[in-house]
This record gives structure tokens, C-alpha cells and sequence, in this order.
């Protein structure tokens, strides 16, 4: 266990350097480089010869250098935290980003076990109660739910919720609490708040966990030890934990993939309601070309969607014996 | 395929409408009463107009019309209202002369449909704030929705099988690499990569390239999965007996690549082909609606929802969120032929 531990471990490490590698070449892939675009205003400003500029910048911001040094110089700063300074906002991108990165954490995990939760618990349903009334049902909304443009549902809720008179259209925080100390009236403002994108974007994810639990219970409880488990006069229940547990196994090796998806649809979501995670500034960021911070952007979704991968691998050793430790 | 969909209600039900749709976008810009970029200019935000059959005096008309809508500004409430004059009666007529376009190598101005004599700017689905039809640019976008759609699946599924195919058969080195490259492309977010990757597009490209810039963007984040899955398979069918014969009566590497591997992939291709195009819709709409991806003049479903991100025109206008329910009927279409195929072509997938 703990030497496969140590080599997800590497597998994770290799992926890392590999990503950031392949992020650095795209954000040195367009044309131009900061060096000629700061010359290009100093020189409007008559700062000096452009040419002239253009190398003595390229110096400072060590342009010159072969390109694998540029990705080592870069790559030493990210680990230690530092992102360079943003061109729009003119401050540590790391600053900027950090605040954003614990709400998609969090609201990541709420969507998460929100999802999850239900999507298994009418899995379950679904499959136990194959052809009925509650699973045409289920199974309808399941192709509505992940037929959404989540963005769109996100909008339908504004529309819904301003219509009916209500006051919040997106945000986390009624302006009256965005700066005040936490407290319990704050606590149940963001309550009031956050089930929006919860809900936007948990759709989707219910529908899809829904159907792939389904499917998997559907193939094991027509087995063997399932029939075994009947014959020994198990309540339905004993026999439902006997296939879920194994029903489960899949779903969990997928849950990295799904922690990729997630970004998909919480980016959209939250540009539509102006939730502070990782998404309005990041287009921003793009829309302005401020490479910095976009890329650092996209290498933290990167680093979380890989860490998330490593714990699901772990969690899946954990708890399906049957893995082999490779 | 045809048989595989006849037995499935709504796989049928699903092809139906998309037939529809691609028809519908193929002749654009004939069954569109109007042409994308046409503006009126005292229109704006005009609401929605129905079809009517019956007349305010109770006289049923077989042809039917609409009633003209006139708008009136309050100054007391500052606001705008839109009463519907029923004395001016709009009645549909066929073959109408409208705003010139060009079809593959004809120049017309023959529109299906039209209201009035001379034709009327009629909104059946409502006018955008700046006075242009939200139904002849919803017709619009169906064709640039769905052929960015088909064209980003397409080449990602082409790409995606042909690396696939090399990889799981050569194996080796060359494969490990691959598929770390495949991994980097399966974990890192669709839509984040995809909208660094548009920010990149030249901003004066002409509407043409710009169409496949945004599918080729489109199919570089959606090609890996494709490739996983065909490698996989590959793996599993290099192993088998008959290729494994194939390769002892001296057939050759490529022979039995395409002659003997290729052929038990396509089914897994066809339901891929379906399912990435979904994918690749919502992607573009995704990407348009936050300004990447579609500019204009080119318009497309996604782009047209961006007014409705106004709070103030969405729900002033709620008819400017009729792109996202065509989206969406369009994407539940897809889903429904997919699943058909692959519960028929495809038994072994969960």
C-alpha cells in the first residue's frame, strides 16, 4: 500500500512538471512577448528606440535566456508561490488568485457531495426499482439534467427568482455582509446565496452520477452473489449493500475526471451569477491578455483537478480491495 | 443504424428533430423571414408576436396573421410598453421578396414566409435590443451551432481514433508518451483550456476561419477521450485470434491496422461522433456567450444568449433566452440518438 501510495505519488509529481510545461508553451506561443509590448508603449511615451528597448527588457525579464531555463525560472517562482504580477489589476497575481481558490474549494466540495449524494441515492433507486413509475421518471429528468447548458439553467434561476420577487440574483453575499466579520446572520446570507450555483452546476452532475450508478447496480445485481445473497435470506436491504458497494468502485476512479468537468461548468456558472471563484477573472484575465494571470489560473485548476485525481486513487485502494497495487 | 433507431421511440423522436434542425440550417437564410444582420431600427426589444387564426370580430381568416405591435414611452413611468393594434392585420404570405443573399452560387431574394404587403418586420420570437429578429438569427445560428458542432466532432474523432489506433497498436515507448499526452489533454479543463486557446484567434480573421478556428479549438480539448477509448480497444483487438491469423498468413502492419482493426472500431466511433458533437455544442455556446469563440457578423445560439447576461433585458425581454431552450432541445436530441446507438451498437459499455 505504501509503495503505491509513494508511486501515484510520483505519477502525480511527473504530471505536474509535465502540465506546467505544456502551460508555459502556451502562454509563450503567441506573437509578441511582454518585453516588446512594454517597449511598444515606452516608446510611445518616448521612453527610447524601440529595438533598443526591446533587448535591454528582454534582459531584465530574462527573454534571452534558452527556452527551458525561461520555463525553470518561472516554474522555481510558482513554487514558491509567486505568479508574477497581474497587468491589469497591478498586483500579485497570487494575491489576486488565492480568495478565489478557497470559495472553488469550497463550493467544489458543497456541489460535490451535494451531487453525489442525491445522484447515488436515486441510482440506487433507479435500478432496484428497474421499469417502474419512479425510474421513467428519474431517468427523464437524468436526460434533461445533463442536456442543460448548465450556464443556461443558471440564467432560468435569475429569471425565475426575479420574477417571484426575490432580491438575489447571483453572488455569494448581500452587499450589506461582502465586508462585514463573519457571524451567524452572514453565515445564513451566504445560505441563501450559494445553493444557486450549487444547484446550477450540481444538475448536471446528479443527472450524470444518477445514470452511471444505475447502470453499474443494474449489471451487478444480476450476478451470482447477489442471487447467493437472496438465497441466504438477506433483507433486500443486506442484498442492495452487497451490490452497491461494488456499484460504487467506478464511479469513484471516474471522480477526477468529474473534478475536471466540474471547472467546465463552474467557470460559466459563475461569470452568469458573479460568484468570486475561478471564473469571472479569469476571463477577464483572457479577455485582456494578461497572460500571467490567466495561466496562473489554469495551472491552478490543473494542480487541484491532479491533486483531487491523487486522493481519488487513493480513496478507490482504499476502498476496493480488488485493486491491484500498480 | 436506420433499424437501430426505428425500435428506439426516442432515438427516433431525436433524429426527427435533428433532421429538422439541419434542414432548417442548411437553407438558412431561405426560411429566414429575415437576414441576420438586419436591423429595424425602431424595434427594439420588440415582444414577441403570435400567430392568430381568429380576428377581434370572431371571423376565422384560413390564412393566418399577426397583429401589428406599436410602442408607446411613459414619461410618468419611464417606461416602455408595446400594445397590440388590432387594426392592422399582418396575413402570411408565401414566396415572399425580402433582403438579398446568396445561396452556394445563386443570388436571391426569395424568403419562405413573410408578413404583410409590402412584408412587415414581424417577430415570432421577439427582436433583440438593438431591433434585429430573434427568429431569423435563432434560424442563423442553427447553422453555425451545428456545423461548429459536427465539424469539431468530426475532426476530433478523426484525430482522436488515428492516434488511438497508432498508439494502442505500436505500444512501446511511443505509447507511453502518447498517452501521458492524452492524460495532460483528458484532466485539464475543456472550457478554461478552450477559451485560452480562442483568446488566441486573430481578432480580424474573415467569419470563415474564424468557424473552423473555433472547431479545431473545440476538437483539441475534446479529442482525448475518443483516443483513450479506441486505444483501449485496440489493445484488446491486436490480441485477438483472427488478427493474430492475419498477421500468421503475412499480412502486412497496415493491412491489418485498417483491413482488420479499423473496421470493429467504427460503431465505437459513430456513438462517439454523437456524443462529441454534443459536447462540442455546448462548448461553442459556452465560448460565444462569453465573447471567445463566434464574432460577429456570424452569429450563433450561445452568442445571441450574451444579451440576456444584461439582468435588466433578461427579465425586461425574457425572449432573448430563446436560443438557450434551442440549445437545449437540440442537446437533448443528440443525447437521445447517442444512448439508442449505444445501447444497440455498443452492448458491452456500461
Amino acid at each position: 500500500m505504501f509503495a503505491f501510495f509513494l508511486r501515484r505519488l510520483g505519477i502525480t509529481i511527473l504530471m505536474v512538471v509535465l502540465s506546467s510545461f505544456l502551460i508555459f508553451g502556451l502562454i509563450k506561443m503567441p506573437p509578441g512577448s511582454i518585453a516588446t509590448r512594454e517597449a511598444a508603449e515606452m516608446s510611445k511615451h518616448g521612453g527610447g528606440q524601440y529595438g533598443e528597448l526591446v533587448e535591454r527588457l528582454k534582459k531584465r525579464y530574462g527573454l534571452n535566456k534558452h527556452f527551458i531555463l525561461q520555463y525553470w525560472d518561472w516554474f522555481s517562482d510558482v513554487l514558491r508561490g509567486n505568479f508574477g504580477r497581474s497587468n491589469i489589476y497591478k498586483r500579485p497575481v497570487s494575491e489576486i488568485i488565492l480568495s478565489e481558490v478557497g470559495w472553488t474549494i469550497i463550493l467544489g466540495i458543497l456541489i460535490l457531495t451535494f451531487a453525489w449524494s442525491v445522484g447515488i441515492v436515486i441510482g440506487i433507486y433507479s435500478a432496484t426499482h428497474q421499469y417502474s413509475f419512479g425510474d421513467h421518471l428519474f431517468t427523464t429528468l437524468g436526460f434533461l439534467g445533463i442536456s442543460i447548458p448548465n450556464f443556461f439553467l443558471a440564467m432560468l434561476m435569475i429569471y425565475i427568482l426575479v420574477i417571484s420577487g426575490s432580491n438575489i440574483t447571483g453572488g455569494l453575499f448581500s452587499s450589506e455582509f461582502k465586508t462585514a466579520p463573519w457571524n451567524w446572520a452572514k453565515f445564513i446570507d451566504l445560505l441563501k446565496h450559494i445553493w444557486m450555483p450549487v444547484l446550477a452546476v450540481g444538475t448536471a452532475k446528479i443527472a450524470s452520477v444518477m445514470r452511471i450508478m444505475r447502470n453499474n447496480l443494474l449489471e451487478e445485481i444480476n450476478k451470482d452473489y447477489i442471487r447467493t445473497a437472496r438465497a441466504k435470506g438477506l433483507s433486500e436491504i443486506e442484498v442492495w449493500k452487497h451490490g452497491v458497494r461494488v456499484a460504487i468502485n467506478p464511479l469513484i476512479s471516474k471522480a477526477g475526471m468529474q473534478l475536471s468537468r466540474l471547472f467546465n461548468s463552474v467557470v460559466l456558472v459563475a461569470v452568469v451569477l458573479s460568484v468570486p471563484v475561478i471564473g469571472p477573472t479569469f476571463i477577464e484575465a483572457l479577455k485582456s491578455q494578461d497572460t500571467l494571470l490567466a495561466s496562473a489560473y489554469l495551472l491552478i485548476m490543473l494542480f487541484l483537478v491532479i491533486i483531487g485525481n491523487f486522493f481519488a486513487d487513493m480513496l478507490l485502494a482504499i476502498v476496493d480491495p480488488r485493486i491491484k497495487y500498480y | 443504424m436506420w433499424n437501430v433507431l426505428k425500435n428506439n421511440k426516442l432515438s427516433l423522436m431525436g433524429s426527427l428533430i435533428l433532421i429538422g434542425f439541419v434542414i432548417v440550417a442548411i437553407f438558412a437564410p431561405f426560411i429566414a423571414p429575415f437576414g441576420n444582420n438586419q436591423q429595424f431600427p425602431k424595434k427594439g426589444d420588440h415582444p414577441p408576436q403570435s400567430l392568430r387564426f381568429i380576428d377581434k370580430n370572431g371571423n376565422f381568416h384560413i390564412r393566418p396573421f399577426v397583429y401589428e405591435k406599436t410602442k408607446s414611452f411613459s414619461f410618468e413611468t419611464g417606461k416602455t410598453t408595446w400594445k397590440v393594434d388590432k387594426s392592422q392585420k399582418h396575413f402570411l404570405r408565401f414566396f415572399v421578396k425580402g433582403q438579398s443573399y446568396k445561396f452556394l452560387f445563386w443570388h436571391l431574394d426569395i424568403h419562405l414566409f413573410g408578413f404583410g404587403d409590402p412584408p412587415q418586420p414581424v417577430f415570432f420570437f421577439g427582436g433583440d435590443p438593438i431591433g434585429r429578429d430573434i427568429f431569423s438569427r435563432s434560424i442563423y445560428g442553427a447553422r453555425v451551432s451545428l456545423a461548429i458542432g459536427a465539424l469539431a466532432a468530426l475532426i476530433a474523432i478523426g484525430f482522436g481514433a488515428t492516434v488511438g489506433l497508432i498508439s494502442g497498436y505500436v505500444g512501446g515507448a511511443l505509447d507511453a508518451v502518447v498517452q501521458r499526452i492524452v492524460e495532460f489533454f483528458s484532466i485539464i479543463p475543456n472550457i478554461p483550456l478552450a477559451l485560452t486557446l480562442s483568446a488566441f484567434l486573430p481578432p480580424d480573421l474573415p467569419p470563415i476561419y474564424l468557424l473552423f478556428g473555433v472547431a479545431i479549438v473545440i476538437s483539441i480539448v475534446t479529442w482525448a477521450d475518443t483516443s483513450r477509448q479506441i486505444r483501449g480497444l485496440t489493445l484488446s483487438l491486436k490480441e485477438t485470434d483472427y488478427v493474430i491469423a492475419a498477421h500468421s498468413y503475412g499480412a502486412s502492419e497496415v493491412r491489418k491496422i485498417f483491413k482488420h482493426i479499423f473496421p470493429r472500431t467504427i460503431t465505437l466511433l459513430i456513438v462517439n461522433f454523437t456524443l462529441t458533437t454534443a459536447h462540442a455544442i455546448l462548448a461553442e455556446a459556452g465560448l460565444s456567450f462569453l465573447g471567445f469563440g463566434i464574432r460577429p457578423p456570424m452569429v450563433s445560439w450561445g452568442k445571441m444568449l450574451s444579451y440576456a447576461q444584461n439582468l435588466l433585458v433578461m427579465t425586461s425581454q425574457p425572449w432573448n433566452l430563446i436560443p438557450g431552450f434551442l440549445i437545449f432541445i437540440v442537446i437533448l436530441s443528440i443525447n437521445f440518438v447517442g444512448d439508442g446507438l449505444r445501447d444497440a451498437l455498443d452492448p458491452y459499455s456500461a
